[in-house]
């Protein structure tokens, strides 16, 4: 299928359109996101979130409610467990992370074992973005403009305090409180995230741009905005290839994101591995020459 | 005998199972130490790519389709554990960034592969959270030379890999080659994560590795304790787990790891009742 | 004096070493005569640790060379000549689940060998090395559990354990309260003069550190000044002062002076 042949399909089906909008709106709120969350080193809370919604998004299916609140309290609680196991027991915070989150993840197993329905469970862990309904759709889209609002009113002190946690300190800003804020947006934008590219995967999404953008630029708001163009596009090209060859649309999506950052990684004009190569032989050759 | 073992399955699973829940510690308490949990968790995705590689070849091949898929699940999971290596030696600063976009990419892949061959089906499903009801013949004896080559690993190398856990440059001062034990070691934990596979599931297999120890060097004196420690609790969790698993007919990963997380829990309040002791940061 | 190659126990030529575009080190030559205590100073970041690093091998410097009694550091074998406390010595994890004994038995590793372990006659090595530091009765405690003055003597412990012939020490006594610090000092001198040990010690203890060593170098990216204590300390006050770029008391400590 040409591009040409999706795009008339995309003016045919609605549940395409549905599927574009919202992926788009969650590769832009991830990229966002994903840039604070790398710069403050929590990539791996960001994993340990996604992972831990599993048993609150199974709890809400048993019970037939929409799983976007028993994701949300799930996630909120294990990260305040998290932070309360790692300040107040001597685990470090990755021991302390790693034990909540694999804890979590295998009572959501076990419960959805309970259940006995395989094929919901795919959805949750791999995503279906073609399956996505109008309710979702609108979750996702409020998600977004939350989170975007809140990254433009508090920009500044996200950028202090991500960048200089001591300097904030000193400035009065409540470094905890803006922890815990951005642990609440990142359960958020998880369980936004979890019809496109489902639980397994949202680390990805939240990671892959961002980590992108970082290697290509060393200025914060440059790199959001590159993180969100990053996002914007794995989302369209990898629904691309979902809907064309029939594949799950996250392994598609994270999988064209993996490709750009390799790219980024490989080719980057300033951090890019074989540039470097290549600029260290010059020094060398100029250094013999000398 | 116990009435849970008079079938074939039962005993396959609980033969494989005795045999991961020493293995998966053991080596594990070299990764806490060493902090690399999450390339556990990276090599375990990249495993069930390689199931999932073996999966789609099947439907072309009938040589892949005989095949136990957890061969090629094997042969990924090495080859991303030397790459990974290579990269954290080249690359330090980007490696943790690096990995956990190799681990998306893995089970990114591993999907595509199984959409591909048949759709999502339940032998998925068994690998992504364990299965005691899936395990053959084939894969006792699998795990069972896996076995005997890790064992004889680490006691033979026990010494380089303290010496390098602990701190590498006295490894090296002691003329120590880090370079290759590494690698090895590395390979080795492939080896041990595919074969753990099948009894706790893809998505689980690093918290066997991790969470019996970070129960025992709350407790234990000494490097050699923390080992026995650590493959107790493997066990005693693993046993549980499966007869819960075989019993309310739950995933077996699930109970397992459940199984671990009460007894991580008993060994904090151990050390809240008993000890003043210093403890430090892991 | 006696100066051919049998007499050198460490040889540096000629090196020069950066970090990425960061010039650390530039064309430092010098040559550490077997049985000498080097006291080696310099302000901080001045390529202190980074000099012992080169001449250990664990860092390869990009010009000149290094020769550990007269054999190329990259081809030298007898690691279980050198013993090495490094700087960063306690920043290990604490967590790490391993005894006082375990640690100082690393020492030996080197000596025993691939795909051998330790005999009894090691372990007694291990117990002798703990004594000499006063720590044997912390043998069975976890390395974590100790204080950082306690740990630091397990180091210590460690790099004695082999018998090297020569040992080289980064700021051991940083945590090390004054007492210890002392009776460590002495406990050097003792190897040096009976053992016949060769020693270099970075420390930035000048004042103290003049009544142990029979050496000192003062490195600033480059040697500025490399001789026995006697001229250190005669042209000291002027130096230092430039050295440091700003004034230094060099306070003598009277104490511990035999
Ligand atoms: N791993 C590294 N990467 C980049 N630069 C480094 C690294 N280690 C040290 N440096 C730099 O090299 C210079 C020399 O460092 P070094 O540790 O050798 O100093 P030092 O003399 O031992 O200082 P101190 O007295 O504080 O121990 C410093 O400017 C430091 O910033
Ligand atoms: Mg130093």
């Amino acid at each position: 299928m040409s591009i040409f042949e999706f795009f008339q399909a995309l003016f045919q089906y609605e549940f395409l359109q549905k599927a574009l909008f919202t992926s788009v709106v969650v590769g832009i709120i991830c990229g966002i996101v994903g840039c604070f969350i790398i710069l403050r080193g929590m990539a791996l809370m960001g994993d340990a979130i996604s992972h831990a919604v599993l048993p609150g998004v199974a709890i809400s299916y048993m019970l037939g409610i929409n799983f976007f609140f028993g994701a949300v309290i799930t996630g909120v609680l294990t990260a305040i467990g998290i932070g309360y196991v790692s300040q107040n027991s001597r685990i470090k915070h990755d021991m302390a992370i790693g034990i909540m989150f694999t804890s979590m993840f295998a009572v959501g197993i076990v419960i959805i074992t309970m259940m006995k329905s395989s094929a919901d469970l795919y959805h949750i862990l791999f995503g279906n973005v073609l399956a996505v309904r109008m309710s979702d759709m609108w979750i996702t889209l409020g998600i977004g403009v939350l989170v975007i609002g809140l990254v433009v009113l508090f920009y500044k002190e996200l950028l202090v305090s991500t960048f200089d946690p001591t300097m904030a300190q000193s400035y009065g800003l409540p470094n905890k409180w803006i922890h815990y804020c951005l642990m609440a947006v990142l359960t958020m934008v998880t369980v936004a995230s979890l019809q496109t590219v489902g639980i397994v995967l949202v680390v990805a999404m939240l990671i892959t741009p961002a980590a992108t953008a970082y290697l290509l630029t060393n200025r914060l708001s440059v790199m959001i905005y590159l993180s969100a163009l990053i996002g914007v596009i794995s989302s369209v090209f990898g629904l691309y290839f979902s809907f064309t060859y029939n594949l799950a649309s996250g392994a598609t999506i994270v999988l064209v994101s993996a490709f750009l950052f390799a790219l980024a990684f490989f080719f980057s004009p300033s951090q890019g591995i074989v540039w470097k190569a290549h600029k260290s032989r010059k020094n060398r050759l100029e250094l013999l020459e000398k | 005998m116990l009435p849970f073992l008079k079938y074939e399955f039962l005993q396959n699973a609980f033969l494989t199972g005795i045999m991961v829940g020493l293995l998966a510690p053991v080596l594990g308490v070299f990764i806490v130490v060493r902090r690399q949990a999450l390339i556990a968790d990276a090599l375990s995705h990249i495993t069930l790519a390689g199931i999932a590689a073996n999966l789609l070849l099947g439907k072309w091949s009938s040589f892949f389709a005989a095949a136990n898929p957890i061969y090629m699940g094997m042969a990924f999971s090495v080859g991303g554990a030397i790459f990974i290596e290579q990269l954290r030696k080249v690359y330090k600063h980007y490696e943790e960034l690096a990995i956990p976009i190799i681990m998306s990419a893995g089970i990114g892949l591993s999907v595509i592969f199984i959409s591909m061959a048949d759709g999502f089906n339940t032998d998925l499903f068994n690998y992504l959270f364990g299965s005691i009801i899936a395990v053959k013949r084939s894969d006792v004896w699998t795990v069972f030379a896996i076995l005997v080559v890790v064992l004889l690993f680490v006691f033979f190398m026990y010494k380089e890999l303290f010496v390098l856990s602990f701190d590498e440059e006295q490894g090296k001062l002691s003329g120590i080659r880090s370079n290759w034990i590494l690698v090895a070691f590395m390979a080795i934990t492939a080896l041990v994560i595919a074969a753990s596979m099948k009894i706790v599931g893809i998505l689980l297999v690093s918290a066997l590795m991790t969470l019996p120890v970070a129960a025992s060097i709350r407790i234990a004196k000494g490097f050699k304790q923390a080992i026995w420690l650590s493959v107790l609790f493997g066990e005693i969790s693993v046993i549980s787990g499966m007869f819960l698993s075989y019993y309310l007919d739950l995933a077996s990963g699930g109970t397992i790891v459940l199984c671990l997380v009460v007894i991580l829990c008993l060994s904090i309040f151990y050390k809240k009742f008993t000890g003043s002791r210093k403890v430090g940061h892991l | 004096m006696n100066n051919n190659i049998e007499s050198i126990a460490i040889r540096v030529d000629d090196l020069s070493f950066h970090y990425g575009d960061k010039n650390v080190l530039q064309h430092v030559t010098m040559e550490i005569k077997k049985g000498s205590f080097l006291g080696l100073v310099g302000p901080n970041g001045s390529g202190k640790s980074t000099l012992i690093k080169c001449i250990l091998g664990l860092q390869k410097p990009q010009e000149g060379n290094v020769y550990l009694f007269g054999e190329k550091v990259n081809k030298f074998n007898d690691w279980d000549k050198v013993g090495y406390v490094s700087q960063k010595a306690n920043s290990f994890n604490t967590a790490f689940p391993a005894t006082a004994f375990e640690v100082v038995s690393m020492g030996l590793f080197g000596k025993v060998g691939l795909f051998r372990f330790l005999k009894a006659s090691d372990k007694n090595k291990v117990w002798e090395a703990l004594r000499s530091v006063n720590m044997d009765q912390y043998a069975h405690q976890n390395i974590g559990e100790l204080s950082g003055g306690q740990q630091q003597r397990i180091f210590i412990a460690r790099a004695l354990v082999s018998d090297p012939e020569l040992l080289i020490l980064d700021e051991p006594t940083v945590g090390v309260d004054t007492e210890s610090s002392d009776s460590f000092y002495k406990m050097l001198k003792e190897l040096h003069r009976e053992n016949n040990m060769t020693l270099v010690l970075v420390t930035h203890d000048v004042g103290v550190m003049t009544n142990y060593v029979t050496d000192v170098a003062c490195l600033n990216k480059q040697i500025h000044f490399h001789g026995n204590t006697k001229e250190f300390e005669e042209s000291s006050s002027e130096n230092m002062s430039a050295f440091y770029g700003h004034h230094v008391h060099v306070l003598h400590h009277d104490h511990g002076h035999e």
